[in-house]
């Protein structure tokens, strides 16, 4: 097995103090958070809709659907937080913009490097993530 | 099959399907034509490229259908058969079986098809018989076997070709008169089998026999099948080439078989079904706009190293110049693309013209459709929309509108009912008007219906115009009894539900005893409209131009807040109208902010005005209207998205959707507070 394929490539990022990471195939690009419209009658953690070279996709706050405290508020420290960007993501032909706090690296894992999930069994959390050190 | 037969087999059926919405439009024709000669020409040629052609690729069974309508188009081009519309009736059940069996292909390039039940009625009518009274003892019998052969191994089949065509020889000089005389197709084993039949008895029943077995031997060999196909034709009167391989043609997605009541179910196609993948739509564009297009980009690549260059030299004025002219140059651009999108009405217009026939087939009813203006082109989707509730109300006209022929005896009109339907432009809109001849619409039943249903109460005091449109309301129909054709009460609710998608609306006039107009006012196009750039509390919003009535400076009129309990009001030229705010509608739970808006949209929704309060009007521009799918999902009262000036994305409103259901109950009370 080839060991740069995209598939057991992970683009790390972080929300807060914790770290994630997403697959890199469904990762298109990597922006500065653009300006973003506010839409009604939307979920807290649906940010809004940006432009994005004429095509418009909405953004979600990642950081508010998954409950991670911001690093400022958390420590107690003035704000000027970690500088925020918008992970475009595509499946099956939808883009959907992810605002993370911000993006580390990529990352390599096979298969066997992931660990299931300390989770519950229900459908939300039945995924894998990785152990990060 | 390697690429090269698929690629040929795709071209075919797209071409056929193409070719046989022709048709069916030709057989429209027939059936009030004067002088069907030419009609039947036409219909023959196109019969005999498709029979030809599906042969060279190897789809027996397409041909050897297609052989039987072809004998009956002969037999009517000779006079053999009257034509009535019954034979109309059963051609254009053939026409949507080719179309089907087209289909299926398209999906399974081996399917196989049972056609008997058709089969039995185009015999029926060549041999002089009427559809009914076709024996249906032994035309099962003759399609097996034809199955049969066409299936057969191929030295039987073989071995008939050589007996045959000492036939064909011998006949050849005579077989233009003689393969054109209506006999019963038989293929040749079929032929023995009915040996003492009347039918099989002369060399000349065997000849069209030939043909099967050429037929059949094309499954086998695809190669020989285009020299036979060929020598065919020379055979037969019009020589014509057998292959037909044009340009890669549109298809347009027209499900014939959901509006065609007679469409029979029985006959679905052998092969497996399975339709998931959407395909990518088609559109047929002349090369000289796309030619003109490239011109146009042409030239604005050269405009735009002009203006590279003029900006760096530092004249404003020079440059100001060069960018007025590629402002004009977009806009032309920007008017020729969205000339692409722009179709013909005249596919729809036919697919119509049939639906009408069906149902006034159906109802017994004597109906002559009268089309104006059917040479109009409209953007895609808009014509994609506007297919189902065109076949509604023409529907409806037909079955609810248009008298029984005895009604309209004892009434003293013209027991031919006529249904008008008429195209034109009007501004940026198109109209479309469906006027019937019947009588009316009684708004005394509907009313009582409508009070039967508890959609109004029975001592609400309701306008001529608001009681006809209680026929829009869904479940809602006169009928008492649902028929094949309608009375289920869904249709108007179709019409309007789809009209107001393409921000279009339905009016509906009708005078008791002489008939009813529908007239849709739709925009011409959808991708682009004119918006009005409104400000709210809570952002920008885009309403398009063309649904705002008229603005209103909230200074300049006499606000009454909360009056009478339904909200503010407003005085206007003595009317006193509701206002609701812009981002109350839009957020109901929300709290409101304390700021006071300062302009009042007015809108007209259920034929009242209603006035919509946003904090400021921005401006008016074009704006071109963006799809939401990319992870906003589209909400009641949402059209779409689109970009502003600034760059930044931007909702469009269609506020009529999002007064739905509000404004019903304020107006209510407010009338009820009037007259109390």
């Amino acid at each position: 097995m080839s060991q740069n394929t995209l598939e057991n490539r992970y683009m790390e990022f972080t929300l807060g103090d914790q770290f994630f990471a997403l697959p890199l195939i469904s990762v298109k690009e990597v922006i500065q958070k653009p300006e973003v419209t506010s839409v009604p009658n939307m979920p807290a953690h649906f940010e809004g809709m940006m432009n994005l070279r004429g095509k418009i996709i909405g953004v979600f706050n990642v950081r508010k659907k998954l409950g991670v405290k911001k690093l400022a508020e958390k420590s107690g420290e003035k704000s000027n937080t970690s500088p925020e960007v918008v992970v475009v993501v595509e499946q099956n032909g939808i883009s959907v913009g992810m605002l993370v706090d911000e993006v580390t690296k990529v990352i390599h894992a096979t298969e066997d490097m992931l660990k299931q999930a300390p989770l519950k069994d229900d459908d939300a959390s039945k995924k894998f993530i990785l152990n990060v050190e | 099959m390697d690429d090269f037969e698929l690629e040929l087999k795709t071209t075919f059926i797209d071409e056929a399907i193409l070719n046989l919405e022709e048709v069916e439009g030709c057989f429209m024709e027939l059936e009030g034509a004067s002088d069907p000669k030419d009609l039947l020409d036409k219909i023959f040629r196109l019969a005999h490229n498709l029979k030809g052609g599906s042969r060279s690729v190897g789809f027996g069974d397409v041909a050897t259908f297609t052989h039987e309508v072809e004998n009956l188009v002969l037999a009517l081009q000779k006079g053999k058969v009257t034509l009535t519309s019954e034979v109309v009736s059963t051609l254009l059940q053939s026409n949507d079986r080719l179309v089907e069996m087209m289909h299926s292909l398209k999906q399974d390039m081996s399917a196989t098809f049972n056609n008997d039940e058709i089969l039995i009625d185009i015999r029926g009518w060549v041999e002089g018989r009427t559809a009914s009274e076709a024996a249906p003892k032994e035309s099962p019998v003759v399609a097996k076997n034809i199955e049969e052969s066409t299936s057969a191994d191929a030295s039987e089949v073989n071995a008939h070709v050589i007996v045959s065509a000492e036939v064909l020889e011998s006949t050849i000089e005579a077989s233009s008169s003689a393969m054109n005389e209506p006999k019963d197709i038989l293929p040749p084993n079929a032929a023995s089998f009915f040996a003492d039949d009347e039918f099989a008895s002369s060399e000349t029943s065997e000849v069209p026999g030939v043909e099967q077995a050429i037929a059949a031997q094309d499954v086998a060999s695809f190669g020989l099948g285009i020299a036979i196909a060929s020598a065919q034709n020379s055979a037969e009167s019009p020589a014509k080439d057998a292959v037909s391989v044009g340009p890669a043609s549109a298809t347009t997605k027209q499900d014939l078989k959901s509006d065609s009541n007679s469409a029979q179910k029985s006959q679905k196609p052998q092969a497996s079904v399975g339709k998931t993948e959407k395909e990518d739509e088609v559109v047929r564009v002349s090369l000289s706009r796309i030619e003109l297009l490239n011109d146009y980009v042409g030239e604005l690549i050269v405009l735009q190293s002009v203006i590279q260059q003029q900006s760096l030299r530092g004249d404003p004025l020079k440059l100001q110049n060069s960018i007025q002219e590629m402002v004009k140059l977009s806009k032309e651009i920007q008017n020729l693309s969205m000339g692409l999108r722009m179709l013909p009405v005249k596919p729809l217009v036919q697919k119509l013209q049939r639906v009408v026939r069906d149902t006034a087939t159906t109802l017994g009813k004597n109906v002559r459709l009268d089309i104006q203006g059917d040479q109009m082109d409209v953007d895609k989707s808009v014509l994609d929309q506007l297919g189902d509730p065109l076949i509604h109300i023409l529907r409806n006209a037909v079955d609810h509108g248009l008298e029984t022929t005895d009604e309209r005896a004892t009434t003293s009109k013209d027991p031919q009912g006529v249904v008008r339907l008429a195209f034109q432009n009007e501004g940026n809109h198109l109209i479309v008007e469906i006027r019937d001849d019947g009588k009316g619409i009684n708004t005394e039943i509907v009313r009582k219906k409508a009070i039967e249903k508890k959609l109004v109460s029975a001592n609400e005091n309701l306008t001529e115009k608001q009681i006809i449109n209680l026929i829009f309301h869904p479940g809602f129909s006169t009928k008492a009894v649902t028929s094949e054709v309608s009375g289920r009460g869904v249709g108007m609710d179709v019409v309007k539900t789809n009209v107001e998608k393409i921000g279009g609306q339905v009016d509906v006039t009708t005078e008791l005893g002489h008939g009813s107009v529908f007239r849709l006012k739709i925009p011409l196009s959808l991708a682009v409209v004119e918006g009005l750039v409104m400000a709210t509390n809570r952002g920008r919003f885009v309403i398009p131009l063309s649904q705002v009535h008229e603005t209103v400076n909230l200074d300049s009129v006499k606000v009454h807040p909360n009056m009478l309990g339904i909200g503010d009001c407003m005085e206007l030229r003595g009317e006193v109208v509701p206002i609701f705010r812009l981002e109350k509608l839009l957020e109901p739970k929300r709290e409101e902010s304390s700021q006071k808006d300062s302009t009042a949209l007015l809108f007209a929704v259920e034929e009242r005005m209603i006035a919509v309060s946003v904090k400021e009007l921005l401006h008016s521009q074009q704006v071109v209207i963006k799809p939401l799918n990319n992870g906003v999902q589209a909400q009641t009262g949402w059209i779409g998205s689109c970009v502003l000036g600034d760059g930044l994305p931007t909702l469009i409103l269609n506020p009529v959707e999002l007064l739905e259901g509000k404004v019903g109950s304020a107006v209510d009370q407010l009338e009820r507070r009037k007259s109390a």
